[in-house]
């Protein structure tokens, strides 16, 4: 029996081993590809959620700080415009 | 093919283990033929049903642009918002619940409701753009074939704030007035296609970026507006408009430095949020779309124009007719009825009689140039929607009554804007100045030269007249800023109705801030006033309001210091030696043989010296100085008529 022929199967059998292990780390490449897929697409919805969360916060803090709305509470606290000689520069001694 | 058992029976194994083989083989056979089929005749079709079945073609839509005032402040943006679709057929099975839960939520007819369920539609709108709170009940309530899709909305924050400048956008997201309109190429989101891949359950999987890098947000528009000055204008004009129950109004604020418009207020308000709720006439922008004839606020203009061609200089006496003039069948009058004015009490007391006067002196052809030049009849630079150019007939047909009643502002229709960019001139040392809204995109700059329409000197002169109006005993002495002086002029014209011209005005001031060299042009119109209809007390406290607030805001409204040294000019800046000669008796003056130079006098010297020769002149024009004298001196004394009369022996000029 020639080398070949006794080396045979162990080869053939690491041939397949490798082969399985091949297979292996390609449907868990797929599995994992998918997961990335499905965690990038929560990450993101959830950005695009805070997003517009965060577009809603500026719109409702623009609303609080609308010279209107800081003009009537100036009003209700008592406070006006500073009238001519009401005002100091600060280079003033 | 058959055998003999033991038993001497047949033996029909081999023949069907052969039968066996044969079937199986043509059922592989069948096998392949099929695979051979799908894969070869049916491979592409199957294929591209696959991908149907794996990918599906997604759109992803942008923002809408948003609208930005100079500080960055924002005027406008969009939000995403939930919209409610129906799919008929899936509801209709349990129609009454369906109706009666997004009656409840939206607030929508319950029968509305019950009609679009019965529609034989794929696909019917419930309600768009609906609240978070809603959109969270309708998901609560799990309703068959009740689906949200998102949208953006367009949100104002600041409501009404430059309400009319700023337009709305329809339900569609397109822009429909205002700057929405003009920009809305440049703030119109784009939409990206991509590809996604579906799992089993029909969700969506990213698995590349392709079609996702690209920018698909609609561009910023950022305005010239100042959003705490369009405030206060807004506010100040609201408190005039309703304490003198004023039809509408308008505030302009210009920086004279760059020709930005810090505000243009208009009211009533408008606040684009609830558009469908407000009538058209409340959305118009009625600085740049409402003609008016604009009444004396124009006169400085005119005098502007006749100082450029030497007509007149500030002393030049105008006969003013005791405050009534007729040409042709019309009567001109004044409100502050007078002889003889020089020119710059002309301005300052408003005479139309005298303008008109000024007027057919320049003549109909010079000022219609003038008026042409300083961008009346053409629309301005600013391309709002609907902006009109006003009226302003060819000088050709203006007829001796026309040219006189567009000296004061009347037979000539002026939108707001363009009086705002002829006094922009005035107030730029009479180089031309084109109006700016829009910060960015920034406009290509004019690659031609400024045209210059009055010359430094005249502007000066002008500015000077003006500031009379405010700080001496003028029209406009409601606008007013200690410490500070401030140029003006009111307009009160009287508003042309069927036949002629009613008993309705339209109230107006236009202001400059520091009078000398100024910072800030403040236009208010106050349309129909019905308590008082005077420009100086109607449109004149706006003026001052919106000047202050924007010198405060800026830092430039005088300080402590500033102020008294302004209250101390008015007495200790003048020279002592000139105070002790100005208050010192008059030196006994020797009445010559012939009439002596009395020009500069005070009056009262001036009539001491005549009487002694037994001569009462004859005054013209209103003031307290001798400014000029008739006959000349050195005449020899005019003998023999020593009454005042038709005969104007000596005549006195004063102002």
């Amino acid at each position: 029996m020639s080398l070949i022929d006794r080396n045979w199967l162990p080869m053939f059998l690491a041939a397949l081993g490798v082969a399985l292990g091949l297979g292996l780390a390609s449907v868990w490449l797929n599995i994992e590809r998918m997961d990335l897929a499905y965690d990038l697409r929560n990450l993101e919805k959830e950005r695009d959620r805070k997003s517009a969360l965060l577009v809603k916060l500026e719109v409702e803090r623009d609303n609080l700080a609308s010279p209107h709305r800081l003009r009537k509470l100036a009003e209700k606290y008592g406070l006006t415009v500073a009238t001519p000689g009401q005002i100091r520069s600060g280079d003033e001694e | 093919m058959t055998g003999k058992t033991k038993q001497g029976k047949k033996d029909f194994s081999k023949a069907k283990i052969i039968l066996v083989m044969i079937f199986f083989g043509l059922a592989l056979c069948a096998l392949w033929v099929r695979a051979g089929w799908v894969q070869l005749h049916e491979g592409e079709w199957l294929e591209k049903m696959a991908a149907r079945q794996n990918y599906a073609s997604e759109f992803e839509f942008g923002e809408r642009g948003r609208i930005l005032d100079r500080n960055g402040a924002m005027l406008a943006t969009s939000v995403e918002a939930q919209s409610v679709y129906l799919v008929p057929h899936k509801a209709k099975p349990e129609a009454g619940k369906v109706a009666k839960t997004l009656s409840r939520v939206l607030g929508v007819s319950n029968a509305k409701v019950l009609k679009r369920i019965r529609s034989k539609r794929k696909f019917v709108w419930i309600k768009r753009q609906i609240t978070d709170k809603q959109a969270f009940a309708i998901k609560e309530a799990g309703l068959p074939g009740v689906h949200l899709s998102t949208e953006y909305t367009r949100l104002y924050p600041n409501g009404h704030l430059a309400g009319q400048v700023l337009g709305f956008v329809g339900i569609d997201g397109k822009g429909l007035e205002g700057v929405e309109r003009r920009f809305n190429k440049r703030m119109t989101p784009g939409k990206a296609r991509f590809v996604v891949q579906r799992d089993a359950r029909g969700r969506r999987l990213y698995l590349d970026s392709q079609g996702r890098e690209v920018d698909i947000n609609g561009k910023d528009v950022r305005l010239t507006i100042d959003a705490h000055i369009q405030s206060t204008a807004e506010q100040a004009l609201a408190a005039s408009v309703e304490k003198f129950h004023g039809k509408s109004g308008i505030v302009l604020v210009v920086e004279v430095k760059s020709g930005d418009v810090l505000a243009m207020a208009n009211y009533p308000f408008f606040n684009p949020n609830i558009y469908k709720r407000t009538k058209a006439s409340v959305r118009r922008n009625r600085a740049a779309t409402d003609v008016y004839e604009p009444g004396s606020s124009i006169k400085p203009l005119l005098l502007g124009a006749a100082l450029e061609e030497g007509i007149v200089d500030p002393d030049k006496l105008y006969f003013c007719e005791n405050g009534r003039w007729r040409i042709g069948r019309k009567v001109i009058k004044d409100t502050h009825p007078e002889a003889w004015q020089p020119v710059r009490k002309i301005l300052r007391y408003s005479s139309n009689i005298g303008m008109a006067k000024i007027a057919m002196d320049l003549g109909a052809g010079k000022y219609h140039e003038y008026l042409t030049k300083l961008g009346f009849g053409h629309k301005t630079g600013l391309h709002l929607p609907g902006e009109r150019s006003g009226i302003l007939h060819p000088a050709e047909k203006w007829r001796k009554l026309d040219l006189a009643a567009i000296s004061f502002g009347q037979a000539i229709g002026v939108t707001a804007l363009q009086l705002a960019q002829s006094f922009l001139c005035v107030a730029n040392d009479g180089e031309k100045k084109e109006l700016r809204l829009i910060l960015d995109p920034l406009a290509k700059p004019a690659e031609a030269e400024p045209e210059r329409v009055f010359s430094r000197e005249t502007t000066d002169t002008v500015l000077a007249l003006m500031e009379e109006v405010v700080q001496m005993d003028g029209t406009g002495r409601k606008a007013r800023i200690q410490g500070i002086t401030v140029a003006g002029k009111t307009g009160t014209a009287q508003k042309a109705a069927v036949g002629g011209y009613g008993t309705k005005y339209l109230s107006s001031f236009v202001g400059l801030v520091p009078g000398d060299k100024p910072e800030y042009l403040v236009i208010c119109m106050v349309d129909e006033p019905t308590k008082n209809d005077y420009g100086g007390t109607v449109a004149a406290p706006v003026v001052r309001e919106v000047m202050i607030d924007a010198l405060a805001y800026n830092g430039m409204l005088p300080d402590a210091a500033g102020e008294a040294l302004a209250e101390e000019n008015t007495v200790h800046d003048i020279d002592s030696t000139e105070l002790a000669r100005t208050l010192a008796p008059a030196p006994a003056r020797e009445v010559g043989t012939t009439v002596p130079d009395i020009k500069g006098m005070p009056i009262r010297r001036a009539l001491e010296l005549l009487v002694k020769k037994g001569i009462i002149p004859v005054l013209k024009g209103d003031g307290m100085t001798v400014t000029g004298q008739q006959p000349a001196p050195g005449s020899p004394w005019p003998e023999g008529k020593k009454t005042e009369g038709k005969n104007d022996v000596f005549v006195l000029w004063l102002s």
